[in-house]
């Protein structure tokens, strides 16, 4: 069984690792499965755990290393798929206690493509019922209840991609799948202290995946480095014929050199009122563990246009739509938010011309960040102003916010949480780094530069 | 024009049906948004539901209104399309 100092290692360690022989993909699984077994009761970041299933195709991982057949560096690494993600070989949730048994026939590109890297899927993750898309306004709204945070354990792990958080925190899996409409790749990489990767809209085929909102809907890995990310990225993006809104841009190669941040022009926003004071020293710092390494990050302004409300009229009507079937049928009344069946009736709120208006405004944002990012390359954040809070607690009470996610998910532009300290309970702190559409590599290449001059994202929750 | 409070993106973030009572209790400062006739008359109209969750519905759509009026009242410049997506879908029959 491998040590628990090898299942903390990055995937690109790893990696190095079974290429060489000196770590086994049969061993990995068994150690990756026996720490689930042992920490999931408490953390509840699994819905199911697809554990014989993983052990055959860590079998096989390992015949074709030893024959030659190295097929890269997700090649025998473990990882959580969020239960919004079809699999042939599970059920997929998709979080709800109505659709417990729900099953499809087919994998989701994203399944398949890591199945082609190699990559050995352990298990179907915890997350938000419906990936919030009807509401919640607790941490338990989850056919699972709320998944617990591994740097306390009476804390929640943020949402909706709350066991791919959980997770890859604890050293469950090597990395894993999340998804993002507003904010679910981003909070809980944040309050789990994992660095998530939320793609440009389009990066990676969504076909398999719960539609909740057609026009915001991304996929994108959660894992302990931005390296990890830029690697799981390079195996799951691309043009998909299935999914007729993937884009055909290309993807960073390993062989080409990143774009140098030391050029780049980064913008940052200042802490809004109401940031945990620990949280914006553990921001101030990251900027100026920047400059040290050569990066200047100089304030600007977004512009001044309503991000929030229209994302909130778009999500709102799309996501209603996209679950007719409850509301039609009554299954709604199972979900485990008691608001979630208030939904349709408050869309109907929304007319048609204010929808088409709502969508008439996105253009007008989208058109004013490119205008932002024809200045600059880049821009920096706090990930949330918060650290994670008490698993048992209403969002009524809680003043959490993403200061820049509203209108990097409106425009469908990348984003990437890093750990980058810690708030309030000694609880992890993120730095969030938003760029221009497909603009990945800049994202992740600052990412990087900061995470090889700190080693906040190697530090281990206290679970064991 | 008036942004929301960063402590209305709270439930914004994932949550839309809390996104409106969270637009409302960010601007509980200012005055709290009442619900406007419409939206009274909505809840009140709905059927199927309890007298608690008309209630909370009514709160919630004052909430929604608030994200409804930056819409309504913003001024679109005529060249801003509707960012929809939709293209012609070509025959697969060959000539």
């Amino acid at each position: 069984m491998a040590a628990d100092d090898v299942l903390f290692l990055t995937v690109a360690e790893l990696g190095e690792r079974i290429r060489s022989r000196s770590v086994s993909p049969v061993d990995l699984t068994r150690s990756y499965l026996a720490r689930i077994e042992k920490l999931d009761p408490t953390l509840h970041a699994f819905v199911t755990v697809t554990g014989d299933d993983a052990l055959r195709e860590a079998t096989t991982a390992e015949k074709e290393i030893a024959g030659g057949r190295y097929r890269g560096p997700l090649h025998g690494i473990p990882y959580g798929a969020k239960d919004l993600l079809a699999t042939r070989n599970a059920a997929t949730t998709w979080g709800a206690a109505p659709l417990a048994a729900q099953r499809f026939d087919y994998d989701a590109t994203v399944i398949e493509r890591l199945r082609e890297a190699g990559a050995i899927l352990i298990g179907k993750l915890a997350m938000i019922e419906l990936a919030g898309g009807l509401g919640y306004t607790i941490p338990a709204a989850s056919a699972t209840g709320a998944a617990r945070n591994p740097w306390d354990t009476s804390r929640w792990t943020c949402g909706s991609s709350s066991g791919a958080g959980a997770a890859v925190s604890a050293a469950l899996v090597g990395f894993a799948i999340g998804s993002e409409t507003w904010g679910s790749i981003i909070c809980p990489s944040t309050f789990c202290g994992v660095t998530g990767l939320r793609p440009t809209f389009g990066r990676v085929s969504r076909y398999g995946a719960m539609a909740l909102s057609w026009t915001f809907d991304k996929l994108g890995p959660m894992a302990r480095s931005a390296e990890d990310c830029e690697l799981v990225l390079r195996a799951i993006a691309g043009r998909d014929p299935k999914d007729e809104w993937s884009a055909d841009e290309p993807v960073s190669s390993p062989e080409t050199p990143g774009p140098n941040p030391k050029a780049m022009r980064v913008a940052f926003v200042k802490p809004e009122k109401g940031t945990d004071p620990r949280v914006q020293r553990a921001y101030e710092r990251a900027l100026d563990d920047l400059r040290r390494i050569g990066v200047a990050p100089v304030e600007a302004t977004l512009p001044d246009l309503p991000f929030e409300p229209v994302a909130n009229i778009l999500i709102s009507a799309e996501a209603v739509a996209a679950f007719e079937d409850l509301f039609r049928d009554g299954r709604v009344r199972r979900l485990a938010d008691r608001d979630a069946p208030l939904a349709a009736a408050q869309a109907r709120a929304i007319t048609a011309p204010d929808l088409v208006k709502a969508a008439r405004i996105r253009t007008v944002c989208q058109r004013a960040m490119a205008e932002f990012f024809s200045n600059w390359d880049l821009l920096l954040a706090p990930g949330e102003m918060m650290t994670a809070f008490p698993a048992d607690k209403s969002f009524a009470d809680v003043a959490w916010s993403d200061p820049i996610g509203g209108m990097g998910n409106l425009c469908g532009l990348p984003g990437i949480a890093v750990p980058c300290g810690f708030g309030e309970g000694n609880l992890p702190a993120s730095l969030s780094i938003v760029g221009a559409a497909f603009e990945e590599p800049k994202v992740l290449a600052l990412a990087r530069a900061y995470q090889s001059a700190t080693d906040w994202h190697r530090r281990r929750p206290p679970i064991t | 024009m008036r942004r929301i409070s960063r402590r209305a993106v709270n439930r914004l973030l994932l949550a839309a049906p809390a996104l409106p009572a969270a637009i409302a209790a960010a601007h509980a400062q200012d005055a709290p948004p009442k619900p406007s006739a419409f939206a009274a008359c909505l809840a009140a109209s709905e059927s199927g539901l309890s007298a608690d969750e008309r209630t909370r519905l009514e709160k919630s759509l004052a909430g929604l209104e608030q994200s409804l009026h930056a819409i309504r009242e913003f001024k679109v410049p005529p060249d801003a399309h509707p960012a929809m997506y939709f293209t012609p879908l070509k025959s697969r029959r060959r000539a």
